[in-house]
């Protein structure tokens, strides 16, 4: 029924124009509240890019450009409702895009950076059935969102992926993987954010029950280049990653780490990682020499990857229980990871990524999940408690250098981190906000 | 009436309080906002994994408080699965360290400490768990005393105010050095003990008078060592005594210690204490295979035919499971849940979740088709009664808890890592 009801969207889009953005300000005609292109505001936009998951460089680092000077506090440029979701926002181009919910719609909206105007906005039809036993989750959409040169994609929390041109708001194309989402077991939505990886998309989708698909795409048409098989996915994103002169998918399903050519498709190898609850949300890390994936029952897990006659092992070089990461990728910095422990209600911790060695950790009762970036000489953890916490970047000990409180509600996305500016998502608003 | 909650699992074993008026919502005090529906809280010294007992307004409870190291003290040997001595558990821990083993009687109305009483203050026979404590095992009370068990190191019986009735040792006990586990259970006007160790030599079940602490039967028995809880069931005639066990689940005669019927074990480490319901007893067992065994007591001799169904899922290593009516509830370690049909071992729902991730060490309680999960973190998990799983609220007294709630009197008792929470519904405050 819920199949029929996805299937029969056929995409009845509804596409806003301009004039629909409901905070238009300017009374004369024309699109005046659009800053005037190649003026001096726009230009002053022109570096701003946070244009995927974690960031432009997909690791939580923020550009050097964009490190903050922490001021004294953070005041709201604008707020705008946005609805349902915890899909983190991108930046390009002078736009946020934000990917939201308001059923039984998915929207995917462009606002104007510095004014928080919608550019453009289309909504299409997504019937979402919320797993029986994740009470306390809100509604997808999870996934976020990539911009790739003029182009936007969405991954919905049913597994509909669009591409859309990120100037006019026109959709390009439209693949629909609804049939392999089934939430009536332990999955509870789509929600590994797309990558781009020599010059293809790629997405992962499907479910614990119709099994789990990784899929190259022509981001121009839409067409499948490849589609590797195999379990559901366990919420984490693909990450690409570089070992020798292979270059890799790496990625989490419900029960494993998966390494997959990222030229062909092929299963390069496959390292089990069961859950009782199929959640393995944690991005992996690539060192460089270490595969890192953590799990909030599983603890942290390292694995080498070599080849040897003609075939890739994942060996694990390490392992710590006691480190054990449930939503929060951690960054790395100088062969440290800093990330959050879900262990006594989230431990901020510190751990050597060659040995797993602890090199400091919180008492507990931190956050119920954070998100985690690199700014300079800072780490930074953005709470669910709405609170962004400004911790030194230093092995030797946690010492916090700032805190502000940015969101008066709960807050699950990335913020995106911009030279003069955070872009916040919190459970139901978008807000741009500004140091003071 | 004043409920009592007078030993591991409340009188009856089950978990299963008569209460209707208690609260399902509550939260201690933060700097922002004022305690919901906590009556009182006291700080408990020490550690201890044993659940509060209550007899009328007194609630009584154990702890340990780490001592001066001993160096150079080391465990028992222990014996590995094939017999070979020289196993060492890699989380065994603090055998070389003095303990105080006490126990601390609390007033039921103002959460006052009355007394605390040292029952022992030495060296330990054996190591422990290092998430287990020396003083896990959950006290009985009746009406005249208060039984405190620290495992090698005595049985221990208290009046109400605190003197001492009597003691008595029963040997050493060493369990590969993971520490005390299994409570005493009180039999008319016995305290009957499940004593297994190592790998099954010198295992003994004793029933001990609880007015003198003169020991009236022993039941010698082969099984390795247990954490369980036995379980006094009544079966057509007769009232028997269920022992979870490895190698074999036994029925005795609660009275006498004869063996009444045995059946196949749970293979996988007897930590789970047995539960009952619809004629019914079901025993489980979660590290390694997830055992879960409905038996029908009530026969005798060796019985293959006991055993009515049986499930390899879903089954906890450390919580006890719950039966309430028709229904048997599993919680996983990690807060999953199934509910089976009892009488024909149907599954009714697997895969019921706590709306956040949590490990679970508590065993579960139940009033009013309510079962009240609490998590390592101190989460306690109001789940609805019946074939379909709901949270019906999420609370969290701000600690780690271990121990299992205990409910008396329209209060439930948590007791977390460092506090003793009663939480009654406080009516609607302005």
């Amino acid at each position: 029924m819920i199949r029929a009801a996805i299937a029969a969207l056929a995409i009845s889009l509804l596409c806003l124009p301009p004039e629909g953005g409901s905070h238009r300000t300017s009374t004369g005609g024309g699109l005046s509240w659009l800053p005037p292109s190649g003026g001096s505001s726009a230009a002053a936009f022109a570096d701003q890019e946070w244009t995927q998951w974690r960031g432009p460089s997909r690791n939580g680092v923020v550009a050097p450009a964009a490190v903050p000077k922490w001021p004294t506090q953070w005041k709201k440029a604008w707020r705008v409702e946005v609805g349902e979701g915890y899909s983190s926002p991108v930046v390009a181009g002078n736009r946020v895009f934000v990917h939201s919910r308001k059923d039984p719609n998915e929207i995917v909206t462009a606002y104007v950076l510095e004014l928080g105007h919608i550019a453009w906005q289309h909504q299409y039809k997504a019937d979402f059935a919320k797993n029986q036993y994740a009470t306390g989750m809100g509604k997808a959409p999870f996934a976020t969102p990539l911009v790739s040169g003029e182009r936007l994609f969405t991954l919905g929390g049913t597994g509909i992926l669009c591409a859309w041109n990120t100037r006019t708001g026109a959709m390009l194309w439209l693949k629909d993987y609804s049939s392999l989402v089934d939430t009536s077991k332990l999955f509870t939505g789509t929600a590994a954010s797309p990558l781009m990886e020599g010059g293809l998309l790629i997405v992962q989708v499907g479910s614990d029950v119709k099994g789990g698909q990784v899929v190259a795409l022509d981001p121009a048409t839409g067409n499948e280049k490849w589609t590797w098989k195999g379990k559901g996915p366990g919420y984490a994103s693909p990450v690409a990653v570089s070992v020798g002169s292979s270059r890799q998918i790496v990625t989490m399903t419900d029960g494993s780490i998966e390494g997959i050519d990222a030229k062909s498709g092929e299963s390069l190898w496959s390292v089990p990682f069961p859950d009782d609850w199929h959640e393995n949300i944690v991005t992996p890390i690539w060192t460089g020499t270490h595969l890192i994936v953590s799990g909030t029952r599983q603890g942290t897990h390292a694995y080498t990857l070599k080849q040897a006659e003609g075939k890739w092992q994942a060996t694990e070089a390490w392992k710590n229980p006691e480190v054990a990461m449930y939503m929060s990728t951690p960054v790395l910095s100088e062969g440290v990871l800093y990330g959050l422990s879900a262990k006594k209600k989230g431990q901020v911790v510190a751990i050597d990524a060659a040995s797993g060695a602890v090199k400091w950790m919180t008492d507990g009762r931190a956050a119920d999940h954070a998100s985690i970036l690199l700014a300079g000489n800072n780490v930074l953890l953005m709470t669910t408690a709405g609170e962004l916490i400004v911790v030194k970047r230093s092995p030797l000990k946690y010492e916090e250098e700032k805190r502000y409180t940015l969101a008066d509600a709960a807050t699950w996305a990335v913020p995106a981190v911009l030279p003069d500016a955070l872009i916040v998502r919190d459970v139901s608003g978008l807000m741009r906000l500004v140091g003071s | 009436m004043a409920a009592q909650w007078t030993q591991w699992r409340g009188p009856n074993g089950l978990g299963i309080a008569p209460d209707k008026n208690l609260p399902t919502v509550w939260s201690p005090a933060t700097p922002e906002k004022p305690a919901v529906n906590i009556k009182w809280k006291t700080e408990i010294p020490g550690r201890g994994h044993s659940s509060p007992v209550v007899w009328g307004n007194r609630i009584f409870l154990t702890t340990s408080i780490k001592g001066a190291e001993v160096p150079g003290k080391k465990a028992p040997v222990h014996l590995d699965f094939s017999r070979q001595p020289g196993y060492v558990h890699p989380d065994s821990t603090d055998v070389n360290f003095k303990h105080a083993l006490q126990v601390v009687a609390v007033d039921a109305t103002s959460g006052k400490i009355l007394w605390t009483r040292t029952a022992y203050d030495g060296e330990m026979w054996d190591d422990r768990h290092r998430k287990n404590t020396f003083a896990s095992s959950t006290m009985a009370v009746d009406e005249e005393r208060a039984y405190a068990f620290f495992e090698s190191a005595g049985l221990y019986a208290y009046k109400h105010d605190g003197t001492l009735a009597w003691k008595t040792s029963l040997g050493g006990i060493i369990k590969a050095g993971l520490g005390p586990g299994t409570s005493p259970v009180i039999y008319k006007d016995l305290i009957i003990l499940q004593c297994d160790q190592e790998m099954g030599d010198g295992s003994f079940i004793v029933a001990l008078n609880r007015k003198t602490g003169d020991e009236v039967w022993r039941a010698s028995r082969t099984n390795r060592r247990s954490w369980a809880t036995p379980l006094v069931i009544h079966a057509g005639e007769r009232d028997e005594l269920i022992a979870s066990g490895a190698e074999s689940v036994i029925a005795y005669d609660p009275a006498t210690g004869k063996e009444l019927w045995r059946s196949e074990g749970t293979r996988s480490h007897p930590i789970p204490s047995p539960v009952a319901t619809k004629g019914l007893v079901f025993l489980t067992a979660g590290s390694q295979a997830k055992v879960v065994m409905a038996m029908r007591p009530g026969a005798s001799g060796d019985q293959k035919d006991a055993i009515v169904w049986r499930y390899n899922k879903g089954a906890a290593y450390v919580p006890s499971p719950i039966a309430i009516g028709d229904y048997l509830y599993l919680v996983s370690d990690t807060g999953l849940m199934t509910c089976i049909d009892a009488i024909t071992g149907e599954r009714k729902y697997e895969g019921g979740r706590p709306p956040v991730p949590a490990t679970f060490f508590a065993s579960p309680v139940a009033f009013d088709d309510k079962i009240l999960l609490t998590s390592e973190d101190g989460d306690s998990f109001v789940i609805k009664a019946g074939p379909v799983h709901e949270v019906l609220a999420t609370n969290s007294v701000g600690e780690p808890v271990y121990a299992s709630p205990a409910i008396a009197d329209g209060t439930i008792y948590i007791r977390g890592d460092s506090h003793l929470f009663a939480i009654t519904e406080m009516g609607k405050r302005q």
